[in-house]
């Protein structure tokens, strides 16, 4: 091994992240080269510098006490009663000369468009995800069959035949209950009699709303992991012995978040909340593109989709998200 | 002996955290009193305002607070407070940007030093450094800072900042390394000073 390969190497012993055997040999050669020795010396210097800097900064001593104080009054914010349903609705509608017989029609209607909403969105769960991707669209190359070359044959099997079961159970959403005060009636088969059996009882409103709840930290991790994937590719710089873009943490990234951002897009199309659908279908495509790259992609087919990251300005979208 | 003591204090920190888990304050104020100065101090370091400092670091630990049941058994609590700091600080410099980036603006001003100016006088050079290094803090770019906070001064593992910060371990290094430069060139004058 030449200095060159001892630099890193050197680098990694002043962090202290070499194991005991590798420690040794950069040792070895430390004592045995001058050039080595200096830049040793200089790095473990400068460490110890930086490692000083934060010495003498200390938090205010009595900041154990004004933090408990705050927690104190968190708890009792906790602990004031929660204000009745027909109180917050009064309060929410407060704003507007509205009479409560007017309200109620408001929302009647929002619940009727809700309704009508989640009907047009079951109907578009039967396209196939990757045909949804909205914008940007995928630029043509040379060979088609290159787009999904770095696509596993499970989700190549999803792509070409989402007519299939198996892909069908695994996208599919079931639709929101929506309680009303009248039982659900089971449509009856053909020639079946409607019986006690097929009432079913509307689920409960709290039990949705944990639904909604649960979809929406789900979508927050969501957003906050491809914020992170997106500003980690826009950095991504050449491998340090390789002269090509070292992009395979990424690329491993998109594939796990691609299918979580589809099952999560076709939810918020059921739970009728444009702007997280809008959100999620926007990043999709990158997504796409990182997960299809090739294991040694090429700089252009990096610097493009680096390019439209920046140009279009998605990282910050989604940290205003 | 020294395995069963470490053992002890592993059954005690878990016994805590399931304590501050289940609403225990006494137990969260336990967390608090450990891990404070640590977050302060990178919190601190990534601002350069005390008054910011502290309170990011209450509105850390009120994050913790309300969030600690989502804390899973694998994750360090350490790493995990400091990714709430992330984020609060990262909050911090959008907020900062919106308003029309003060961000630079807080922290002092940084002469260039160039090898004609003269060196500085060595009875202060200690409190002088910190002065500047501060300084050329706030000259680095975000994310860079991060890394060659909680790498530098913080001596976390490269394995906990990748946690924390969600990069790769080959990019954190070369974050590290450019960063690592970068402060290289802007406090020469002192480093060389210092020997």
């Amino acid at each position: 091994m030449n200095c060159e390969k001892y630099l890193n190497l050197i680098n990694d012993l002043v962090e202290g992240e070499l194991d005991e055997q590798t420690a040794e040999q950069v040792n070895l050669h430390i004592f045995a080269c001058g050039y080595c020795e200096a830049e040793f010396e200089t790095l473990k210097r400068e460490k110890e510098s930086y490692a000083h800097f934060l010495f003498d900064i200390e938090p205010p001593k009595d900041l154990t006490q004004r933090f408990q104080t705050k927690l104190e009054s968190l708890e009792q914010e906790k602990i004031v009663p929660p204000v009745p349903f027909d109180q917050r609705i009064s309060n929410f509608f407060g704003f507007l000369p509205l009479k409560p017989l007017f309200a109620a029609t408001i929302v009647l209607l929002v619940f009727g468009f809700g309704y009508f909403l989640m009907k047009s969105s079951l109907t578009e769960t039967e396209r196939p995800f990757v045909a949804e991707s909205k914008t940007p669209p995928i630029l043509p190359s040379e060979n088609p069959k290159k787009e999904f070359s770095g696509i596993s044959p499970r989700e190549l099997a999803e792509v070409k035949n989402v007519s299939s079961k198996a892909v069908k159970a695994k996208f599919e959403i079931k639709p929101r209950t929506v309680a009303t005060n009248k039982p659900i009636v089971k449509k009856p088969l053909i020639g079946e009699k409607t019986t006690p059996e097929n009432l079913v009882l509307p689920k409960k409103v709290n039990l949705e709303m944990e639904e909604i709840r649960v979809f929406e930290i789900e979508t927050a991790k969501q957003i906050e992991k491809v914020e992170m994937l997106l500003r980690s590719f826009r950095n991504a710089r050449y491998a340090e012995d390789r002269a090509e873009y070292d992009v395979a943490y990424e690329k491993q990234q998109a594939r796990k978040l691609l299918e979580n951002n589809v099952r999560l897009r076709r939810q918020s199309e059921i739970y009728g909340t444009p702007a997280t659908n809008e959100i999620l279908s926007k990043v999709e495509p990158y997504l796409l593109e990182i997960s299809n790259l090739n294991p040694t992609p090429s700089d252009e087919e990096v610097l493009e989709i680096k390019q439209r990251v920046r140009n279009q300005n998605i990282i910050a979208g989604l940290q205003g998200f | 002996m020294t395995c069963h003591a470490s053992e002890e204090i592993q059954n005690s920190l878990e016994n805590i955290i399931a304590r501050a888990k289940s609403g225990d304050k006494e137990a969260f104020g336990l967390i608090f009193e450990h891990h404070h100065r640590f977050i302060y101090k990178f919190i601190y370091a990534m601002l350069g305002k005390h008054e910011s400092a502290e309170e990011l670091t209450q509105e850390t630990f009120l994050g913790a607070y309300r969030g600690i049941a989502n804390l899973r058994g694998e994750a360090s609590l350490k790493t995990w407070l400091c990714g709430i700091a992330k984020n609060l600080v990262y909050k911090s410099f959008r907020t900062n940007r919106v308003n029309g980036d003060k961000n630079k603006d807080e922290f002092e001003t940084l002469e260039f030093f160039t090898d004609e100016k003269p060196q500085p006088d060595a009875q202060f050079l200690n409190k002088e450094l910190n002065q500047v290094i501060t300084s050329a803090l706030g000259k680095l770019n975000e994310d860079r800072r991060l890394i060659f906070v909680l790498k530098e001064m913080q001596n976390l593992s490269y394995k906990e900042i990748s946690d924390i910060t969600g990069m790769s371990v080959p990019k954190l290094k070369t974050d590290l390394f450019r960063a690592k430069t970068e402060m290289r060139t802007m406090l020469r004058a002192y480093l060389e000073a210092k020997k």
